[in-house]
C-alpha cells in the first residue's frame, strides 16, 4: 500500500485543522473556572429531558447531574449561552426549554395568546359597545347609589 | 370478605345513581311525584354505600391486607399509620372512590337540604349529579377497581381479580407484605394529609352548581333561582380549590426541593384553571343578581367550570401529560375524555337551544361605561384570558405542536412568566377601582375622586419602600399596583365602619363586627381582596429578589449570601428513621453580623423499597417573616469513609425574601371567603322597619 501522507505532511494538516478550527472558536476558552451557579444559571432554562417539567438544575438524576456536567464543559470551553441551549436542543429536541427555539414554533406559543388577549378585548369593546347601544332604552332611577341592601344604602347616604 | 362487600357496595352505589337518574327523568316527564322522591332516595342512598366502600378500603390499608392489589401497591409493613390513611389518595383506585365519596357527600347534602327549596330544579339536579357520579363510579367498578386482589397462577405468576379466577391459588399476606411497594416518597409530607382532600373538595364541589345551571336549562326556570341555590355551594368550592392549591403550593416547596412554590406544571395549571373561571363566575353572577344581565354567560361560566374540572382530571389521570404530580398511565383515559366532551356539548348545546328560544335574555340594560357592570365584565375578560393563556401553555401549544408537526414541546416559566403578567398587572388594577363603582353608572370624576384616597396612601407607601432601599422599578410597579387594591379593600372597610360608628355611635370594634355581620359578601370579599394582595406581595418579592448559590462546604467551611453565613458543622450519614429511610443530614449554623441565627439541617431522604424516584431531597429552612433562608442538600462526597474531616457536602442555598406572604395571603383569603359564605345576620325588626320604609320611599 502507498502511504499517500506522509507523517509530516499529516501533521501539517492537522496543524491546519486545529488552527481553523481554533479560528471558528467563538470566544476564547475561559480562564476563570466555572462555578456551579453559573451552570445552574443556564440549567434553570433548560428542561430535564427525561423527567417530566423538571429544570435541569433542580433534577436530582445521575443523567442530569451529567448534563450539568456538560454545561460546565461547554461553557469553559468558552461557549455562549445560546449555543449551549443550541446543542441540548439538537440533540434532545424543542422539549429542553421552556420556549421554542424554532421561529415557527415559538410563534404559534407565543402568538396564539397575543391573539388570545386581543379577541378578549375586542369581545369586551364590542359588548360595551352593544350596552352603550341599548342605554337609552332604561335609564337607572338612583344610579350613583349602591343598593346592596337597605343598611347599604343608609351608610351610602351617610358618607354623602 | 373486604374486596368482596367493597365491590358489591360499588355495585349498589352504581346501580343507584343509575336508577336515580332514570327515575328522575322519567318521573319529571310523567309528574309522577312518587318515582321523583323515589330518584332522591336512591340519589341519597349513594353516599352511604360508598363511604362503607371507602371505609372497607381504609380498613384493609390499616389492617395490612396486602392480597388487596392497591394496599400492596401503596403501603408496606413499615409505614407510619398516617400514611396509612393517606395512601387512601395515594395510587388512582383509592383516590378515585376517595373522589366519588366526596361527590356522593354533596350530592346528599344538597338534595337534603334544597330539595323543598328547589323543588322544581332538584329532580333536574339530582339526575344530572347522579350522572356524574355514575360515571365515576363507574371507572371504580370497572377499570380501576381498588379492591382487585392478587392471585397466583400455576407457574407462580400475579394475576388479578376481586373474585378467585379459576386455576389460581391464594397467595400469603406475608408473602406479598415482603415485596409491598410501600407509598411514593412524593407523598410521605404532612402537606399531603389535607391537600389533597382539599383539591378533590373544590374540584367534586363544582359538581352542584354545575348541575343547577344544567337544571336550570333543562327545566326552563331560568329565574335567578340557581344562582341564589348555587352561591355558597361555589364559594365552598372556590375556597376548597384555593386552599388546594396553596397547600399544593406549600407541599412543592416543601417537598420537590427546588426553592419554589409554583413551576406551571401542566397539573398544577390544570387545578388552577378551574379556580380562575370561578372566580370569573363569582364576579359576574353578581351582575344577574342586581341587574339580570349575563345570563347566558353566567351559564356558559359555570358549566366551563365544571368542564375545566372534568379536563383537568382527565388530564391528570389519563397520561395525556407527564409531571410528577399526575397518575401514572391508565385505561381511564378514553371515557374520560367522552364524558369531558359529553357534558361540555350538552351544556353549550341547551344554552343555544334557550338562548333561541329567548330565555336567557338579559332583564335590565347597561347604563353607563363606569358603573360595576362594566368593571365586572373586565374583569371576566382578564380571567378569561388568563385561563386561556394558562390552557394554552399548558395543554393547547403542546398538543398542537405534537400533532402537526410531531414535535414535542414544552411550554414552561419562561412563557408563562412573559405572556401573564400584563393580565395580572390588570386584574390587581381593577381590584384596586371596581370596589369604589356603583351600580347601574357614575361618572368618572366622582370614581376619580373616590381613588383619590388610596393612591395617594400608596404612594406614600411606595416611597417608604424607596426610602428603605427598594429602587428597582418594576418591583416599584409591581408593589404599587398590587397594593392599590389591599389599600382600596382596607380603605372600603375602614369607611363602612366609619359611617356605622357614626350613625349607631358604637366603639369601632362594635362598628367592624356589625358591619361584617350584616353584610358578609361585600366585607368578606374585601378580605378575600385583601389575602389575595398580600399573596402578590409575597410573589413579587420572591421572585424579583430570590438570591441564589450552590457552593460545596467542608466541615468547618461556610458560604455567604444575602448578608448571611452559613457554616457546615457536620454530617450524620445513615440514619435510620422509624419508617425504615435512611437519612443523611447536614447540621449547619446561620450567622448573621456574627451572631447565630438558626441550627439548620438539610437532609436526603433515601426508601429503599420505593419503586421509581427513591431518594428526596428535604430542605432545611429558617423562616421569617422577612424571607426564608432555604437550604439543600444536593450531595456529599467523603474521600476516606469513617473520616469525616475528609467530607464535603454540596448545597444548594436561596433566599427567598417574603415568600411567607404567600401563605398567610392564603390564610387570609381563606377566612375572607369563609366569611363570605356565612349568611347575612338579619337586622332586629325594629331597626329594620325604618329603613325599609325609607328605601321603598326612595325607590
Amino acid at each position: 500500500m502507498i502511504n499517500r501522507f506522509p507523517p509530516a505532511r499529516l501533521r501539517a494538516c492537522a496543524l491546519c485543522f486545529w488552527l481553523l478550527l481554533w479560528l471558528t472558536l467563538p470566544a476564547y476558552a475561559q480562564t476563570e473556572p466555572i462555578t456551579d451557579d453559573d451552570v445552574n444559571v443556564l440549567a434553570n432554562r433548560l428542561y430535564c429531558p427525561v423527567c417530566p417539567n423538571e429544570t435541569l438544575d433542580a433534577c436530582r438524576t445521575e443523567a442530569c447531574a451529567q448534563w450539568r456536567e456538560d454545561i460546565r464543559v461547554q461553557l469553559q470551553a468558552g461557549a455562549t449561552e445560546q449555543q449551549v441551549i443550541d446543542t441540548f436542543v439538537a440533540r434532545f429536541g424543542q422539549r429542553v426549554v421552556g420556549n421554542p427555539q424554532d421561529p415557527a414554533l415559538r410563534a404559534l406559543a407565543v402568538g396564539a395568546p397575543i391573539l388570545l388577549a386581543g379577541s378578549a378585548v375586542i369581545v369586551g369593546v364590542l359588548t360595551f359597545a352593544r350596552w352603550r347601544g341599548r342605554k337609552g332604552i332604561e335609564t337607572p332611577t338612583h344610579a350613583a347609589s349602591s343598593v346592596d341592601d337597605p343598611y347599604r344604602t343608609q351608610i351610602e347616604r351617610d358618607l354623602e | 370478605m373486604i374486596s368482596e362487600i367493597g365491590t358489591i357496595c360499588l355495585i349498589l352505589a352504581f346501580g343507584a345513581a343509575i336508577y336515580a337518574i332514570i327515575a328522575s327523568v322519567i318521573g319529571v316527564r310523567r309528574g309522577d311525584n312518587r318515582l321523583v322522591v323515589s330518584a332522591r332516595n336512591a340519589g341519597l342512598l349513594t353516599f352511604p354505600l360508598l363511604l362503607t366502600a371507602m371505609l372497607l378500603l381504609l380498613s384493609a390499608l390499616l389492617t395490612q391486607q396486602y392480597q388487596i392489589s392497591y394496599v400492596w401497591q401503596v403501603t408496606d409493613p413499615n409505614t407510619p399509620t398516617i400514611f396509612r390513611i393517606t395512601a387512601l389518595w395515594g395510587s388512582q383506585q383509592g383516590s378515585l372512590l376517595f373522589w366519588c365519596v366526596l361527590m356522593s357527600v354533596f350530592a346528599f347534602v344538597a338534595l337534603a337540604t334544597q330539595w323543598r327549596e328547589h323543588r322544581r330544579l332538584m329532580p333536574y339536579v339530582n339526575a344530572f349529579t347522579m350522572a356524574s357520579l355514575a360515571f365515576f363510579v363507574g371507572l371504580v367498578l370497572f377499570l380501576e377497581n381498588p379492591f382487585t386482589r392478587i392471585w397466583a397462577d400455576a407457574a407462580g405468576n400475579p394475576v388479578g381479580g376481586v373474585f378467585q379466577p379459576s386455576g389460581t391459588t391464594f397467595v400469603s399476606v406475608d408473602i406479598l407484605a415482603q415485596s409491598a411497594r410501600g407509598l411514593n416518597p412524593l407523598l410521605r409530607h404532612i402537606g399531603m394529609i389535607i391537600h389533597p382532600p382539599m383539591l378533590y373538595l373544590g374540584f367534586v364541589g363544582f359538581v352542584i352548581p354545575f348541575a343547577f345551571a344544567m337544571a336550570a336549562l333543562a327545566s326552563g326556570d331560568l329565574s335567578s333561582n340557581w344562582i341564589k341555590a348555587t352561591r355558597r355551594w361555589t364559594l365552598a368550592s372556590w375556597l376548597f380549590l384555593g386552599l388546594g392549591l396553596i397547600l399544593g403550593g406549600r407541599w412543592a416547596y416543601d417537598v420537590l426541593g427546588w426553592g419554589g412554590y409554583w413551576g406551571w406544571d401542566p397539573v398544577e395549571n390544570a387545578a388552577f384553571l378551574p379556580w380562575l373561571i370561578g372566580t370569573a363566575f363569582l364576579h359576574s353572577v353578581m351582575i344577574q343578581e342586581k341587574r339580570g344581565m349575563l345570563k347566558t354567560w353566567n351559564m356558559a361560566l359555570i358549566i366551563l367550570t365544571f368542564s375545566a374540572v372534568m379536563f383537568g382530571t382527565f388530564a391528570t389521570r389519563s397520561g395525556l401529560i407527564e409531571s410528577v404530580h399526575s397518575f401514572a398511565q391508565s385505561e381511564i383515559g378514553i371515557p374520560m375524555f367522552v364524558f369531558w366532551a359529553g357534558i361540555t356539548l350538552t351544556g353549550v348545546v341547551l344554552i343555544v337551544y334557550r338562548r333561541h328560544q329567548g330565555h336567557l335574555r338579559d332583564e335590565h340594560v347597561f347604563a353607563g361605561i363606569v358603573s360595576r357592570e362594566s368593571m365586572f365584565v373586565l374583569n371576566n375578560v382578564i380571567f378569561v384570558a388568563l385561563t386561556g393563556a394558562i390552557f394554552w401553555g399548558s395543554f393547547g401549544a403542546p398538543i398542537i405542536a405534537e400533532l402537526t408537526t410531531n414535535t414535542d414541546i414544552t411550554l414552561g416559566a419562561e412563557y408563562f412568566e412573559m405572556v401573564t403578567p400584563p393580565l395580572f398587572i390588570a386584574m390587581y388594577i381593577l381590584m384596586g377601582i371596581a370596589p369604589l363603582s356603583a351600580w347601574g353608572a357614575m361618572s368618572i370624576g366622582r370614581l376619580g375622586r373616590a381613588l383619590i384616597a388610596p393612591i395617594a396612601i400608596t404612594i406614600l407607601v411606595l416611597v417608604v419602600l424607596f426610602l428603605t432601599g427598594t429602587t428597582q422599578a418594576g418591583a416599584l410597579l409591581g408593589y404599587g399596583v398590587v397594593l392599590l387594591a389591599g389599600v382600596v379593600a382596607v380603605y372600603e372597610t375602614v369607611r363602612g365602619a366609619q359611617a356605622r360608628k357614626r350613625k349607631h355611635d358604637e366603639s369601632w370594634l362594635a362598628a367592624f363586627v356589625n358591619i361584617f355581620g350584616r353584610n358578609r359578601r361585600r366585607y368578606g370579599g374585601f378580605i378575600v381582596h385583601l389575602g389575595i394582595t398580600v399573596i402578590g406581595i409575597g410573589v413579587i418579592g420572591s421572585t424579583l429578589f430570590q438570591q441564589e448559590t450552590q457552593r460545596t462546604l467542608a466541615v468547618g467551611d461556610s458560604l455567604e449570601l444575602g448578608g448571611y453565613t452559613l457554616r457546615l458543622d457536620t454530617v450524620d450519614l445513615g440514619q435510620i428513621a422509624d419508617d425504615g429511610r435512611v437519612m443523611d443530614i447536614a447540621n449547619l449554623t446561620l450567622l448573621r453580623d456574627g451572631s447565630e441565627l438558626a441550627r439548620i439541617r438539610p437532609r436526603l431522604d433515601f426508601y429503599p423499597q420505593a419503586q421509581g424516584m427513591n431518594t428526596m431531597t428535604i430542605a432545611g429552612a429558617h423562616s421569617t417573616l422577612e424571607n426564608d433562608f432555604y437550604v439543600l442538600l444536593s450531595g456529599y462526597e467523603q474521600t476516606n469513609p469513617g473520616d469525616s474531616t475528609t467530607l464535603s457536602a454540596t448545597f444548594k442555598v436561596y433566599l427567598n425574601p417574603l415568600v411567607n406572604l404567600v401563605w398567610w395571603g392564603g390564610i387570609i383569603l381563606i377566612i375572607g371567603t369563609v366569611i363570605s359564605t356565612l349568611p347575612n345576620e338579619t337586622a332586629p325588626a325594629r331597626a329594620r322597619r325604618p329603613l325599609e320604609a325609607r328605601a321603598k320611599a326612595t325607590a
